[in-house]
């Protein structure tokens, strides 16, 4: 049990939570184990909860078969996905793939929301790591367009 | 020179940053904010530099670009409509501008610095969680379009 509220204290999206809130989330949560190659989010169906990963690796990447493209992988304890789920109520953009044996905490958001109403302030440290994340990935991800726009252009 | 009181609440309380604030929230937003005139081809943020402020067109054209590794220019976004906004990262986590923004035309623009938003949070503490959530979701679809973008490059 403590080495779960360790990871999950440590994790980028619940940097800053109080032990409390850390631990009320392990109790909302579910954890999930998945084979290697099994699919844990599939694109475009309805985002209802967040991920937190306890063990393993996965893929996140769009697109089917031949035209798959991957997006980026998460192998730290700590490392989330889905976390669009608490921002916007659109459906999955992506697909999530386990590409080794995997264990996540999943948080289902209807939970998740219930208990922001208890504790605005959880509710805040999470929006707040979720910002700062995407604006980390905009980075990255803006850069790597513009490498790819000019490898595209074939220089 | 545009005054500010020209500005129209409804520039602030339609854009998606601000979308859920008070009226006399955004009365003092704008109050707090410094309105910023630019000529033609002046530039409004340079790459790398640090930046603390979002801006907000409200008259003119605007365009963002960023320089690849071997020093070309590569363009990234033309905005003209009013209420089009950049920026908006640097009130989440400011860094280094990620690309540089100049004026096409003679441009105004409403400039809103971190600073700015602290002094309203501390006035209004509901404004904090409103502007965040805002924050993430404009994030969150321009990372999706990103993502779609990032997509179309397919290997094959």
């Amino acid at each position: 049990m403590d080495s779960d509220i360790e990871i999950l204290s440590i994790s980028p999206l619940l940097i800053g939570l109080a032990l409390e809130d850390v631990r009320a989330l392990l109790d909302i949560s579910e954890l999930r184990t998945y084979n290697t190659d099994e699919r844990i989010v599939e694109e475009g169906t309805p985002s209802d909860c967040l991920f937190i990963l306890k063990e393993g690796k996965v893929q996140v990447e769009k697109g089917d078969g031949a035209q798959m493209v991957a997006l980026a992988t998460f192998s730290l304890a700590g490392d989330f996905f889905g976390e669009m789920s608490l921002i916007d109520i659109m459906p999955r953009s992506a697909h999530v793939r386990a590409c080794a044996p995997t264990t996540i905490w999943a948080f289902p958001k209807k939970e998740l929301t219930g208990y922001f109403t208890q504790s605005p302030r959880a509710q805040m440290t999470i929006i707040l790591n979720i910002a700062r994340n995407l604006s980390l990935r905009l980075r990255e991800s803006g850069a790597h367009i513009v490498e790819l726009t000019h490898a595209a252009q074939g220089k | 020179m545009a005054a500010k009181t020209s500005i129209e609440s409804y520039f602030l309380s339609e854009s998606p940053l601000f979308n859920g604030l008070q009226e006399d929230q955004i009365k003092r937003l704008i109050e707090l904010a410094e309105l910023q005139e630019f000529d033609q081809d002046e530039i409004i943020v340079t790459e790398g530099s640090q930046g603390d402020a979002l801006f907000l067109l409200y008259d003119g054209e605007i365009s963002v670009c960023t320089k690849n590794e071997t020093g070309e220019t590569v363009a990234l976004a033309s905005l003209r409509d009013r209420g089009a906004f950049f920026g908006e990262i640097a009130l989440v986590d400011p860094g280094p501008r990620s690309a540089t923004v100049r004026a096409d035309s003679s441009s105004i623009l409403l400039k809103i610095g971190k600073e700015d938003l602290e002094k309203l949070c501390a006035e209004s503490p509901d404004v904090k969680g409103v502007v965040m959530q805002n924050i993430a979701r404009v994030l969150a679809q321009r990372l999706r379009d990103t993502n779609v973008k990032l997509s179309l490059f397919s290997t094959s």
